[in-house]
């Protein structure tokens, strides 16, 4: 398994939000597992700062949230993205690729 | 719009916690479940701690903590209902008694009168140049010359005060009523209830029938009549046709006046300045400071002196504030109340903190495992004080009940002026003082012992030391405190005594009095008016029981009858310095009062309307007229030496009556015989006044009779002992007195409390070592001394630094005492002799625990 790094604060309602995009409604471990499995085992979401995330975003109306079987048949908690999460992921991903290209710019002069 | 929705569903969160609550723990271990199935085995980790972490998004960590707290504090409570029981009575005390003198001296000193834009209602007085606060009543004269001189104050209005034989719609009585100009009602900003007010016009001589009834008179006598607007009512001789009805809560100044008149005047009158017996009142102009206002007076008064030397000799003015005017009398008395109470809560607070020290003992290791657990330092102090504020407020709601008892008891320190709209009752300001306080308290009384709990464990199980010289400074506190109570209320008391003692200069004891109505015409009639005084007195005297009667303008002591200047031969008149009181009587009056004769005699039955013109004048006038003469055979005129009125022969001086109430110095008085005095408006009413051998009580029905069978249908009011009238004048110096006594003993009773626990708590905390030298061979006296010792040394202590306190507190309290100095050595010494009896009591009860222990008990259980 490779080194886990915790996530950059601030990215993470960025990759939750993008992780709904891809994958449509999906549940907080499934969420978690998503981000962990993409990322090759490099990000892990601890429920320690995904669940008060999901909160926070539940609050601020980027998300909704209802309560379906799993494929198991438990119930889970689903988190579906709302008009305005879209809006905001791209917002995000914005700024996140100007930073991005900014800090890039700096640590790898020779190549920009 | 965001914000708006995001508001809205913190909202809806907050209503549904519960549901959410479950739903965020379902999900959670949903998740546990699936890592655990997929990794193969169960993971601990500290679910709760990223629950309540989810949970803080929704719900503000600070208030679900704090909720948590509350409910500790409400259980910790719920264990120990002693030590519940004991705190909350303290402190209930304390911000019970805070919250009562609080909310009266808010009511009194900083709620503002229920006039519009009150701060800018002015009164303006006229004095002597040598006054600091001249009180003195103006003129008409002078209030038309200030009314078109002034710049800093406008629409200046001027009114009195009148009395008012009131006849028809049932019995007959005398009301008091007030009279104004016509622009007065504007002036204070008030609205009729029914009809009008005074308009212009209304207080010319001719259209001045006119009354404008309180709400309170128009109640009573007239039941409330709707069509009362345009009756006709009769005063006196005349008729008068009411034009308004005043609003329930009006009273402006007098709280006597059931009825309102204009003032108006014959245009001579009008211009006289020396005929004072009218107040100006009127409105500061807008961004004009009451430093303005009084040096334009000063410089009036500087100009008035040059252009009438005789009227305005000595001519000083002075602006007062409406509502200082009404609260200037209870000032001092009610910063000595708010004093007094702060001290009381500070010891009440003092106890509280000392008994959650010892709890605090107690608890260690429960707060040894919170901070093990990881509860911050912080965090402790924060739980710690939550407790205090539960007690606080806990005390606070049963202090709510004690101040609404003491509200009875304090209602009548609100100044007459002020006392129908200001009623002390339960409001809002009220619970908010009490919050306040309660606030107060915990911080006083939870601050300490936080901060103890907050300290490393290990530096607290050396702390003894610490604990116990907390403790120990704390009770120096109270009994510092106590002291300066307990002085305080000392010399009130002695106060209170002295006055009761004091030789008010004649005798009361054994003296009923009555007011009787005049009717106006036997006032014009002094030969049928002597007649009916002295048919009246026969039928009185003839009484059993009844030793002698006269008829006076009114008993000694009472702030009655009217003022008058007057010019001594030969020397020059001075207004604000030659004024005496009037006082007219039927001879008897020294007799029947028991006055003491200093120098020349009595008047008697032969200076009636026909003899020489005398008058009696008592010592205070003589020493300030005639000083180190002897009066007698001296002349002198009523008026300003201009007046063609006869002179007057001095023919006796009679020791001093306290006049204006038992507090103040004497004031001159003059007394004439009334059959001398034919033209005395202020002949009315009379008071008749007898003497009876046992309770004059008793007399009351018989004095009634006499006076109805000389005259059917006599108006009779007031009809008091004269020990009644007496007791008035101190009353509410007794209430003040019996404040600050129960101040005092509650205080003295919570500061041995509080030595009596931490001499409780040193005998528990060396139990072992007083056991050791008990085995060594001390003798149980040695022990007693020892505990009984550290009691006594903080008592001592806390005397001390109260006493000099008191010393240097003491000069504040000067001008509510009467021949005692705020220094009164026996006052303190008797208090702090009382502190250390009791104090010494306190400690007796632990150093006898301490004399009885086991030493091989005590060395037993280690």
């Amino acid at each position: 398994m490779a080194e886990q790094n915790t996530i950059p604060p601030g990215t993470l309602y960025m990759l939750v939000l993008k992780t709904l995009a891809r994958v449509g409604p999906m549940h907080g471990y499934g969420i978690a597992q998503f981000i962990q499995e993409t990322s090759e085992g490099v990000l892990e979401v601890e429920e320690g700062s995904l669940y008060p995330a999901l909160q926070r975003m539940l609050l601020k109306g980027w998300v909704e949230a209802d309560w379906r079987q799993t494929e198991n048949n438990r119930r889970a908690r689903y988190y579906t993205m709302t008009a305005e999460g879209r809006k905001t992921l791209r917002s995000e991903v914005q700024s996140f690729d100007k930073v991005t290209r900014a800090i890039a710019a700096i640590i790898h002069p020779a190549e920009a | 719009m965001s914000h708006l929705r995001e508001l809205w569903r913190r909202i809806g969160y907050f209503r549904n916690r519960e549901r959410l609550e479950r739903e965020l723990a379902e999900e959670m271990q949903f998740h546990a479940d699936q890592k655990a199935s997929r990794a193969g085995r169960v993971q601990f980790g500290n679910t709760t701690l990223h629950r309540e972490d989810a949970r803080a998004v929704w719900i503000p960590r600070l208030l679900d903590e704090t909720g948590t707290d509350i409910r500790y504090a409400l259980r910790g409570l719920a264990k120990s209902p002693g030590f519940a029981a004991i705190a909350i009575g303290t402190l209930a005390l304390g911000i019970g008694a805070g919250t009562a003198i609080f909310s009266l001296a808010e009511a009194v000193l900083v709620r503002p009168l229920p006039y519009p834009d009150a701060a800018s209602l002015l009164l303006i007085y006229e004095g002597h140049e040598t006054q600091r606060r001249p009180r003195g009543d103006t003129s008409p004269g002078t209030y038309r010359a200030l009314r078109d001189d002034m710049r800093t104050v406008e629409n200046l209005a001027v009114f009195g005060a009148t009395e008012r034989n009131l006849t028809g719609d049932g019995e007959p009585e005398r009301v008091s009523a007030g009279v104004a100009s016509a622009n007065f009602f504007q002036t204070v900003g008030v609205q009729p209830l029914l009809g009008r007010l005074l308009l212009s016009g209304d207080d010319e001589l001719g259209r001045n029938n006119v009354v404008v009834l309180t709400h309170a008179l128009w109640q009573r006598r007239y039941a409330g009549d709707p069509k009362i607007i345009g009756r006709e009512i009769r005063l006196g001789e005349e008729l008068y046709t009411v034009i308004g009805v005043l609003p329930e809560r009006f009273v402006f100044l007098n709280d006597r006046h059931v009825l309102w008149l204009p003032l108006a005047l014959p245009p001579e009158r009008w211009a006289h300045r020396d005929s004072r017996y009218v107040f100006a009142v009127g409105r500061m102009r807008a961004g004009v400071t009451l430093d303005q206002v009084q040096s334009e007076l000063a410089g009036l008064a500087q100009r008035y002196r040059a252009e009438h030397p005789v009227a305005h000799a000595h001519l000083k003015m002075q602006a007062v504030p409406a509502h200082e005017r009404l609260a200037e009398s209870s000032r001092t008395a009610m910063q000595f109340l708010l004093a007094a109470v702060v001290a009381l809560l500070l010891i009440a607070c003092s106890n509280v903190a000392n008994l959650l020290l010892a709890r605090s003992v107690a608890r260690e290791s429960e707060l040894a495992v919170r901070a093990a657990l990881g509860a911050g330092r912080g965090r402790l102090v924060r739980q710690l004080l939550t407790e205090a504020l539960v007690l606080a407020i806990a005390s606070g709601l049963c202090g709510l009940g004690i101040a609404y008892g003491a509200f009875q008891l304090l209602q009548p320190l609100v100044p007459g002026g002020m006392a129908v709209f200001t009623r002390l009752e339960i409001n809002g300001h009220v619970v908010g003082i009490m919050l306040a306080l309660a606030v107060f308290s915990t911080v006083v009384s939870g601050l300490l012992p936080s901060l103890r709990a907050a300290r490393p464990v290990t530096s607290r199980e050396i702390g003894g030391r610490w604990h116990e010289t907390a403790r120990g400074a704390l009770v120096v506190t109270e009994v510092a405190l106590a002291i300066l109570l307990l002085t305080g209320a000392g010399l009130l008391f002695r106060t209170f005594s002295n006055l009761r003692n004091v030789d008010p200069g004649f005798q009361p004891r054994g003296l009923l009095s009555a007011q009787i109505g005049v009717d106006p015409r036997l006032i014009r009639d002094p030969v049928r008016r002597t007649q009916l005084y002295n048919e009246t007195l026969e039928r009185v005297k003839a009484i059993p029981g009844v030793q002698n009667a006269t008829f006076a303008t009114a008993i000694p002591s009472t702030w009655k009858g009217g003022i008058s200047s007057f010019t001594p031969e030969g020397q020059p008149f001075q207004p604000n310095f030659s004024i005496a009181m009037v006082r007219l009587s039927t001879p008897g009056y020294f007799e029947t009062l028991g006055l003491r004769l200093r120098a020349g005699r009595w008047l008697t039955a032969d200076d009636h309307a026909g003899g020489q013109p005398v008058v009696v004048i008592n010592r205070a006038l003589a020493e300030r007229i005639w000083k180190g003469e002897n009066p007698v055979g001296k002349r002198l005129q009523r008026g300003n030496g201009q007046s063609d009125r006869p002179w007057v022969t001095v023919v006796g001086v009679v020791e001093d009556v306290y006049e204006m109430g038992l507090n103040a110095s004497p004031y001159p008085i003059t007394y004439f015989p009334e059959s001398q005095q034919p033209e005395a408006t202020f002949a009315a009413p009379m008071t008749v006044v007898l003497r009876t051998v046992d309770d004059p009580a008793r007399y009351a029905n018989s004095l009634r009779h006499a006076i109805w069978q000389a005259n059917a249908g006599q108006v009779i009011s007031k009809l008091l002992t004269v020990e009644e009238i007496l007791a008035e004048e101190t009353a509410e110096l007794r209430i003040h007195a019996a404040i600050s006594g129960s101040f005092a003993l509650l205080a003295l009773l919570l500061a041995c409390l509080g030595i009596y626990g931490v001499l409780a708590y040193v005998v528990t905390q060396r139990r072992r070592e007083f056991g050791v030298r008990l085995a060594l061979g001390a003798t149980q006296a040695q022990v007693v001394g020892l505990v009984a010792w550290r009691g006594v040394r903080l008592a001592l202590m806390g005397i001390s630094i109260g006493a000099a306190a008191s010393l240097l507190l003491g000069r504040y309290l000067e001008t509510l005492l009467f021949q005692v100095k705020p220094n009164d050595p026996l006052t303190l010494a008797g208090v702090a002799g009382a502190l250390l009896i009791t104090a010494f009591v306190a400690c007796l009860v632990p150093a006898r625990r301490a004399m009885h222990i086991d030493p091989g008990q005590a060395l037993r259980y280690y």
